[in-house]
């Protein structure tokens, strides 16, 4: 029997779609059958003869399709959650340079400045990285870690010593702000870090206006000329990370082609995390106009991309397709509080760096004997392996929770104090994104030209990325 | 009633830094 929230209509173009969720399907309807279907979707009763018909036939197609259909793929079922902690947030530093007038952090301190010293960081190596468990990934995390460039190097050294060792192969990234640069810290990049990201804002009135030193020296002055010093010779895979705030709500495409004349490898632009009553807040007007500009970019992207360019803002076609092409359920919105965790500079861990400082989510410290067995740390890891999208109130019931996995379960928190129930933003937000960019999809992949540029292009992505491997993998289809 | 399969069978955790 399907269930309201099994199925999705909607129009793009005066083109009815209808998104089954459970195989992971779309399908082009009549507009008749999709006036039926909405109300079915919404609840509302049928009127007449005509009606009643359409809608068992429609109920019938889905239900046949939805039992012949081949089962979706998991990416990650709570019985496949194992003990391994792949990524660690290490706050290197409780410490910044700047006073950035969005940080959760409360000036990069987080109620508790400090440093991690190199007992604290031996203990959180043997703690989660003794299992011979293969690859880890430790990002540096801050306030500024570069304000604590020794426990960095001493990070790396001991890295080294575990994989020598068996223990565990180590890769080391690291959020910046860019301002720190010397030719020892340029030179440690190239030897030991795999993936930089650089906070910055766009051009220099958005970024200076928000992100402001306590010196008061100009951030873009400075981040940008070492941003240029440290990718000079690309041996390092590197990102940035954008706030839009109310100052650059209606500038998104500007801020994207000002970062992207630094050839970065990504730009990740999210919009500010602050109170309502916070200037910097985007009221629900500016959150949409935000949203119709992230849309647009990568629409642009999608076409670029089958072009043949390397567009940055392609992430929400590249994953819409993905999710269409393999039919896989996301459970999560994220690895927190299982395969992920952060360990503070004090040695607390908490379920990622945006838990950091609520007491509620503080899972123990690395200096605890039998910390990953305590009951607490137990309980909490829990807490987050229940947390799928078929549990989570609010999550459950929508059409689109495989294609999402829920909203960040910190936002969920700081809103409802609970990490169940979806930021209602973060739905518009998804939901948004794929009524709008999921047609133009479909459109490519049923015209016989851009659907093989398309496969073109995914294929040679692929191959660069997985050489030969990835080769062969495209050419099986 | 028009139903139009979109076939995508032919083709077959931006938080960390590019590591995707």
């Amino acid at each position: 029997m399907i269930e309201a929230r099994d199925f999705h209509v909607f129009t793009k173009d005066g083109q009815a779609y209808l998104f089954l969720a459970q195989p992971v399907a779309v399908f082009k309807i009549d507009q008749d059958t999709r006036t039926i279907l909405k109300r079915a979707e919404r609840g509302e009763p049928l009127s007449g003869e005509f009606e009643e018909r359409r809608w068992e036939e429609a109920r019938t197609f889905m239900e046949n399709y939805c039992r012949k259909a081949p089962a979706a793929k998991v990416l990650r079922a709570p019985e496949d959650i194992g003990e391994k902690v792949a990524g660690l947030y290490l706050f290197m530093s409780q410490e910044c340079n700047l006073k950035c007038a969005y940080c959760y952090g409360d000036e990069g301190e987080y109620g508790q400045r400090g440093r991690m010293n190199e007992a604290t960081l031996n203990r959180t190596f043997d703690t989660f990285f003794s299992g011979g468990e293969g690859k880890h990934f430790v990002t540096f995390f801050g306030g500024e870690p570069l304000m604590n460039f020794r426990t960095m190097k001493r990070t790396a050294e001991l890295s080294e010593r575990f994989r020598g060792e068996g223990k565990a192969d180590v890769s080391l990234g690291i959020v910046t702000n860019g301002t720190f640069h010397n030719e020892e810290i340029a030179q440690f990049f190239r030897d030991h870090i795999d993936d930089v990201t650089f906070s910055l804002d766009g051009p220099e009135d958005l970024n200076d206006g928000q992100r402001t030193s306590k010196c008061g020296d100009s951030v873009y002055s400075s981040a940008t000329e070492n941003i240029r010093k440290f990718t000079v010779d690309g041996r390092f895979n590197w990102a940035f990370r954008t706030i839009v705030t109310r100052a650059g709500y209606d500038r998104v495409a500007e801020i994207y082609d000002h970062l992207e004349s630094f050839k970065p490898g990504g730009i990740g632009v999210v919009n500010v995390d602050v109170p309502e009553d916070n200037p910097l807040y985007l009221d629900d007007h500016q959150y949409r106009r935000f949203i119709e500009q992230i849309v647009e970019i990568n629409r642009k992207g999608l076409r670029s991309f089958i072009e043949g360019d390397q567009p940055v803002a392609f992430e929400y076609p590249f994953y819409i397709l993905f999710y269409f092409i393999s039919r896989s359920h996301a459970l999560y919105h994220c690895n927190a509080g299982t395969n992920l965790l952060a360990v503070t500079a004090e040695g607390d861990v908490y379920p990622c760096h945006r838990f950091v400082g609520t007491d509620e989510f503080k899972m123990g410290n690395v200096g605890d004997p039998g910390l990953r067995e305590s009951e607490r740390y137990r309980a909490i890891r829990q807490r987050f392996v229940d947390a799928t999208v078929d549990n989570r109130e609010g999550c459950r019931d929508c059409w689109a929770r495989y294609l999402c996995g829920g909203s960040c379960a910190k936002y969920s928190h700081a809103r409802f104090g609970d990490i169940a129930p979806p930021v209602e933003r973060h739905c518009l937000y998804i939901k948004t994104v794929i009524e709008e960019i999921l047609p133009d999809i479909v459109a490519m992949v049923q015209s016989a030209d851009t659907r093989q540029a398309l496969m073109a292009r995914l294929g040679t992505a692929v191959s660069r990325r997985y050489g030969s491997k990835g080769v062969e993998a495209a050419r099986v289809s | 009633m028009e139903i139009e399969e979109i076939v995508f069978e032919s083709l077959e955790g931006m938080c960390c830094g590019p590591r995707v």
